[in-house]
């Protein structure tokens, strides 16, 4: 995999994101951009952005759990690939993301939390496509069952729904 | 004295009570405070996410996203050639999106839903159903000009009422924040006045804690005062116990040259023809005086034990001629009451012994006499062993000695022998008035055997005997090189008739040894003159040296002691006239001044004409005997130490 060195070195780093600085093109986006990276970035597809498709996302390796959720009564299955590999896949390099939903909602989130927990960008909810009426079609989704602390207002407000664009600071 | 407490425990009982009440009080605030902290932390928690500000934000959101929905409508009814489908649609769902949130269960846990909320979630609802076929995300219906015109128609007549929903969402929260605030408020009085309360019943515990260390403190001081008290009181019971034990000790010495007087004076009588009835009464009177004499001498003696004063000198001593002694004098004594003395002395015991024979002495015959006392047939058995592994007797060994009273007498009883060795204790009442005696014996005896290194044990039964043990820890001794001729059977000296007797001085301040003495030295046939103190003794040597001088050791004015060194002072005749010392005190420190003090010998009292005789031919040979035509005077009166 050509990301498998920066994961390497990501999982021996620092909460800061690193960047190799390898040559792996990031492809262009095909169909509908559904999610766009900009500012520190050094990947990028479209002028100063990093655009992805539905099918990119898709490409990077893709994780699965269930959680309680305060939108939800019932626990839910979220799946989709992990925060910090799409950072990664646009080569990302900061300390704040600033993730802005559809709606023009923004909320900041500590880089750190990409490393630190398994904070994934949901695109599947019970294995199902969700619409953006369901808060989709991309969804910030922390881990929260793993731990006592991710329960608090602190980390759901930081949970973004309908994430349209992430601008790394 | 201090009147004691009459009521010593209600007090603690008391504070104990509210101790109780202040401590459950105590636990009753602690346990409100915890329901109150308890109440706040769960109201947190229902609010942790749809907080009164969350619910304007969510209304609020719905309005905006309404209005932006309702613009773009606008705006492509007004350009169609301008029209993006896909934008409108994502607007569309954006919308939607926030729907749920605003449904009325979704703030029914804040305040109850109003009928215009329903009202216009149920019309919201109504216009989603219309435009869902045309707006939604995977819509396939064609968004004809027709079909936006009638959207943005129907999405106009929601404005009014989602404001009105958003001005209800406002209020709600200003409700809410209020009806928060004021129970903030409730609880913080709530806190106040548990707190307050709190606060009192910590002060009233302390004012409690304070009372009870005070009353503490007050037992304690007095507990302090009753045991200086005690300890005065103790003091004093002391202080006076010693003074009566030096009054008896002194009554007792005081007691003693009377009675050796009296027992004197009665030896003389004998010497008398008396009439069969005069000389039974004598011998009762000697009989009682030296009964009393013997009592007084216990009560000397367990004076000196109680005031430590008694001492043990062990010297080297022939104790199975001391145990000949014993033997002698008390198979006459059993004999006069029909019992036979058995006295089986083992070879195993050493003859020479380092002990204090005169002790060993009193101990053997205060259990014998008392084993006397106490049978009316049957043997007395004097046992002497030693005990242990046999061993090497050279000088310097240490020798169990084990002597072994038994007799066939009336025996003790169990509860008897638990206190047969305390002072004053005798068999029981009746016993005592049937045999007498100080109480003392038994004492003496065990205390004497204690400060020799060993004690005495008694095992008894009623009517069967009793044994008593008397274990020693004796110094093997060497036997003396030369062995002294027993004094007892030396040969009579006699003085040849027309020898002239002795000139003697005689210092002695009491009358009626002064008369004692005259009578003996006169029935020895020697020549008497008397001096009542030391002053006159020294005066009337000088005046007229004697051959010798008899001085007794106590008397006013000037002692023995001190008119012997006056004497042995002088250039005269007193330098060298033999002196010898008189006195009641049997002490070897008694002994040692005396000789210190320039004296050429020493005579217990009471002193016996056999002791004057000894003492006198040992200086002056044949001269100091008694002369030849004389009398025998009566045997000397039987002493007990």
């Amino acid at each position: 995999m050509p990301l498998s060195l920066t994961r390497r070195l990501y999982f021996l780093g620092a909460a800061a994101l690193l960047l190799t600085g390898s040559a792996h093109a990031l492809d262009t986006s095909k169909n509908k951009v559904i999610l766009s990276l900009s500012g520190s970035i050094s990947l990028k597809n479209a002028g100063s952005l990093a655009n992805f498709d539905m099918a990119m996302l898709e490409a990077l390796p893709q994780h699965s759990f269930t959680t309680k959720t305060p939108w939800y009564p019932e626990p839910k299955k979220f799946t989709g690939p992990l925060l910090r590999d799409v950072l990664a896949a646009a080569g990302a390099q900061g300390k704040t993301l600033k993730a802005v939903a559809l709606n023009n909602f923004k909320v900041e989130i500590p880089a750190g939390d990409a490393q630190q927990f398994g904070v994934i960008v949901a695109r599947l909810m019970n294995d199902k496509p969700m619409l953006i009426r369901d808060k989709g079609p991309l969804f910030i989704i922390y881990p929260f069952d793993t731990l006592i602390e991710l329960q608090s207002t602190r980390y759901y407000s930081r949970s973004a729904w309908q994430l349209r664009s992430i601008e790394v600071q | 004295m201090t009147e004691p407490d009459p009521t010593p425990t209600p007090p603690s009982g008391y504070s104990g009570r509210w101790a109780l009440v202040v401590t459950v009080l105590l636990i009753a605030v602690f346990a409100a405070i915890g329901w109150i902290q308890a109440r706040q932390s769960s109201q947190i928690k229902t609010s942790v996410y749809y907080t009164e500000e969350n619910i304007a934000w969510v209304f609020s959101q719905l309005e905006l996203e309404f209005m932006q929905l309702r613009d773009n409508l606008r705006q492509t009814e007004r350009y169609p050639q301008n029209i993006q489908p896909d934008a409108l649609r994502e607007r569309y769902e954006i919308f939607v999106s926030r729907i749920p949130l605003v449904q009325p269960d979704q703030i029914s846990n804040l305040v109850e839903p109003q009928p215009t909320h329903v009202h216009t979630v149920g019309l919201i609802k109504k216009f989603v159903d219309q435009a869902d076929p045309f707006l939604a995300e995977n819509a396939v219906s064609a968004l004809t000009p027709e079909v936006i015109t009638q959207l943005r128609r129907e999405i106009e007549s929601l404005g009014d009422p989602i404001h009105d929903l958003s001005l209800m969402s406002i209020n709600i929260m200003g409700q809410t924040i209020n009806s928060r605030n004021e129970a903030a408020r409730d609880q913080n009085r709530i806190s106040i006045a548990l707190n307050i309360f709190q606060g009192l019943l910590t002060i009233a515990f302390a004012l409690l804690l304070l009372r009870q260390v005070r009353s503490l403190e007050k037992r304690k001081s007095e507990l302090e005062t009753s045991a200086i008290k005690l300890r005065e009181a103790l003091r004093g019971a002391d202080v006076a116990n010693v003074a009566k034990s030096a009054f008896l000790a002194n009554m007792s010495h005081e007691l003693r040259t009377p009675l050796n007087g009296i027992l004197g004076m009665l030896s003389l009588i004998h010497a008398h023809k008396l009439q069969r009835e005069q000389a039974s009464y004598l011998r009762n009177a000697q009989e009682s005086a030296e009964h009393l004499l013997s009592i007084v001498n216990d009560i000397l003696d367990a004076s000196k034990l109680e005031s430590k004063n008694l001492q043990i000198d062990p010297i080297d001593i022939d104790l199975h001629r001391l145990l000949g002694e014993v033997e002698s004098l008390m198979a006459a004594m059993a004999q006069s009451k029909g019992l036979t003395l058995q006295v089986n002395l083992s070879p195993a015991v050493p003859p020479w012994v380092k002990a204090d024979g005169m002790r060993i002495k009193q101990i053997l015959q205060n259990l014998l006499s008392n084993a006397i006392k106490f049978s009316s047939q049957g043997q007395l058995t004097l046992d002497i062993e030693v005990t242990g592994a046999p061993q090497t007797l050279t000088e310097g060994a240490v020798v169990p000695l084990r002597l072994r009273v038994s007799d066939q007498g009336i025996g003790i009883d169990e509860a008897t022998q638990a206190r047969l060795f305390q002072r004053f204790s005798q068999g029981d009442a009746s016993t005592s008035r049937q045999y007498g005696g100080s109480g003392l014996g038994l004492e003496i005896s065990r205390s004497l055997a204690r400060l020799m290194g060993g004690d005495i044990t008694v095992q008894s039964t009623p009517n069967r005997g009793s044994v008593f043990m008397v274990e020693l820890q004796l110094l093997c001794a060497q036997a003396p090189q030369q062995v002294l001729a027993p004094a007892a059977p030396a040969p009579v000296l006699q003085r040849l008739p027309g020898t002239p007797g002795l000139d003697i001085v005689v210092a002695e301040d009491q009358a009626v040894n002064r008369k004692f003495m005259e009578v003996l030295l006169k029935l020895m046939g020697h020549q008497v003159r008397f001096a009542e103190d030391g002053e006159q003794a020294v005066r009337e040597v000088r005046r007229a040296p004697p051959d010798v001088v008899f001085m007794d050791l106590h008397m006013p004015n000037m002692d023995g002691l001190e008119a012997t060194r006056l004497l042995r002072a002088g250039a005269d005749a007193g330098a060298t006239v033999p002196i010898i010392a008189v006195t009641a005190d049997a002490f070897e420190e008694t002994h040692e001044r005396a000789l210190a003090a320039g004296m050429n010998a020493f005579l217990s009292k009471p002193v016996s004409i056999a002791q004057i005789e000894s003492v006198l031919t040992q200086l002056f040979g044949i001269r100091g005997a008694a002369a030849a035509p004389k009398p025998q005077p009566a045997p000397p009166p039987a002493q007990t130490a």
